[in-house]
């Protein structure tokens, strides 16, 4: 609702590079080399687009989502937001764009600050992006709280007495605490345990729908990542090497790097293979 | 409300190591109440009444518990005015080196880079100076007195703070919730403020609680050398170098009664540290 019309798009990413300099010496550092951490990344991300992007550890996957949440400048190329590069946002703008983006890391145990309470962890977000009252943020955080499927008695407690299914949801509530847009999911679910992975997937699936979001998912799990996504990028080296919807992709592989990353995962059925 | 209250002090007690928040609370309790629990001036002596050995033995008087001194001053009068010069200078030393030695390793850390650089040879060339000979130095330039000492202890031990600090935000720097406190736009002074510093804080604790002893024993030994507080001020460490002479002579009490003190207030002061450390760790609270 808050989309202004003209953008087709949520986040426009134009050959964007990253390059950090390899450096040696002992009294002097001298750079000896480069590593391409992302080396010409297009891509864009639409409105209510899951879009899975898979590769080896190294492909430059947590590279680019740092690059969208600001937190590593880009050596060249751009991210549109609104028609603007989110890297030259400044004031309101800043502010709004920090609301339209969140995360959800791995690891549910280190992702939540241990001396806070649920509630400024989730309210936190809108806290210092927002001109909310004490009481306000207290809502949302309780409204956030809800929707995630948790009980609002555990608005007080410290994040070592949730487990680590809750830990997660909590995450997630405080991901869409700011009426975000579009989350960064970086591997949601490869830490929790076996039994609750599809409830989170689950719940990640509903909540998608249902506030209209768009995530980028990082994965290694092949099978999780089309079992979430609408689309897939393949990643490697750098670069994006395939890009098209689920179904498509899976289907006619043209990149035998993609050929051997589907044919690595593992089958339906045991004795389908 | 006043029963909720109650309740929650009642629960810390229950977890408390008790001797020594005992013993502790003893101390304090004594040396609040110095005025109205020594028998006798600390500073003036009675010349009639020198050397007078504890009162369970032989020549001793009741009306001298442990004994006097050379000058016929009351030991445990002394004791009892001594644990304030103790108290006092330990607490303010640790919580001056406390702050400035946490703010510091904070910046160091946090910021990295030059500021980081700066601080910390600051800091190395800090700790590689001798503490006595720079708190005698000091104590020369500065002149004798307890404030003077406070000063000169918090001065020279901010620089452990500092280090253990340091190091506790550069690993604390690139935890996740750090970067998801990036993320949600947090500035610089809060990430440090609200993430950081409670985490590093239990650390500070325990430091404190092994500092503590050290700044005692370290307090006493510059009065020892007749650098730290001034005679005829009430002492320990000032009574120990008044009765070392004493001890081969035979007058074991002026010795034994300011040493059994002083180790008395650094075990509890440590022991409580450590349980300290563990009770502001959310993560033990509940497994304790």
């Amino acid at each position: 609702m808050m989309e202004k019309a003209e953008f087709d798009y949520l986040l426009k990413i134009r050959d964007l590079k990253m390059h950090f300099p390899v450096k040696a010496g002992i009294v002097m550092d001298r750079v000896i080399g480069w590593v391409k951490a992302l080396d010409g990344i297009d891509l864009t991300i639409k409105p209510r687009q899951v879009l899975g992007m898979v590769g080896e550890s190294g492909s430059g996957k947590t590279t680019l989502s740092k690059a969208l949440l600001l937190l590593e400048k880009p050596t060249c190329g751009e991210i549109l937001y609104e028609g603007k590069d989110i890297h030259s946002l400044t004031g309101p703008d800043l502010k709004a764009y920090r609301r339209t983006i969140q995360a959800v890391f791995q690891d549910p145990f280190a992702s939540l600050s241990p001396r806070l309470r649920v509630r400024e962890i989730i309210s936190e977000p809108l806290e210092v992006s927002g001109t909310l009252s004490r009481k306000e943020l207290e809502t949302k955080a309780l409204e956030a709280l809800r929707t995630v499927g948790l009980d609002t008695g555990l608005i007080k407690v410290y994040p070592h007495e949730l487990s680590g299914g809750q830990r997660q949801r909590v995450a997630i509530a405080r991901a869409i605490s700011t009426d975000s847009r579009i989350i960064i999911l970086d591997e949601p679910t490869s830490a929790l345990d076996v039994s609750i992975r599809l409830q989170i997937i689950h719940l990640l699936m509903d909540l998608q729908q249902k506030l209209e979001l768009s995530y980028l998912l990082i994965g290694h799990d092949l099978a999780m990542v089309a079992y979430m996504s609408t689309d897939i990028a393949v990643m490697y080296l750098g670069k994006i090497v395939e890009l098209g919807e689920t179904k498509e992709l899976l289907q006619n592989t043209a990149h035998p790097y993609t050929q051997a990353l589907i044919a690595a995962s593992l089958p339906d059925h045991p004795r389908l293979k | 409300m006043r029963g909720e209250f109650w309740n929650e002090l009642k629960d810390i007690w229950r977890r408390v190591p008790k001797i020594a928040v005992i013993i502790l609370l003893l101390l304090i309790v004594t040396a609040l109440s110095a005025d109205f629990l020594a028998l006798h001036d600390p500073e003036i002596g009675d010349p009639r009444q020198r050397l007078l050995p504890p009162a369970w033995e032989e020549t001793g008087k009741w009306s001298y518990p442990l004994g006097t001194d050379t000058m016929g001053r009351d030991v445990l009068s002394r004791l009892i005015y001594g644990s304030r010069v103790s108290l006092i200078v330990a607490f303010a030393a640790v919580i001056i080196a406390g702050c400035i030695g946490t703010f510091l390793g904070l910046l160091a850390g946090f910021f990295g880079g030059w500021v980081d650089q700066v601080i910390m040879r600051f800091t190395d060339a800090w700790l590689s100076i001798p503490t006595v000979m720079f708190g005698v130095l000091m104590a020369v330039i500065l002149g004798p007195g307890v404030w003077n000492i406070v000063i000169i202890l918090g001065g020279t031990f901010w620089s452990r703070y500092a280090r253990v600090v340091r190091g506790e935000t550069l690993s604390m720097k690139t935890r996740d919730f750090v970067q998801l406190a990036k993320i949600a736009g947090c500035g610089k002074a809060r990430i440090i403020w609200k993430h950081i510093l409670p985490n590093v804080f239990s650390s500070v604790i325990t430091l404190s609680s092994l500092q503590i002893g050290i700044v005692i024993v370290v307090e006493a030994s510059l009065t020892f050398l007749g650098v730290g507080v001034p005679p005829p001020k009430p002492a320990w460490g000032l009574m120990l170098s008044e009765g070392r002479g004493g001890l081969l002579a035979g007058y074991w009490w002026l010795v034994i009664f300011p040493g059994v003190a002083i180790a008395m207030l650094v075990t509890s002061f440590n022991v409580i540290g450590d349980w300290l450390r563990r009770y502001l760790d959310p993560f033990y609270r509940n497994i304790e």
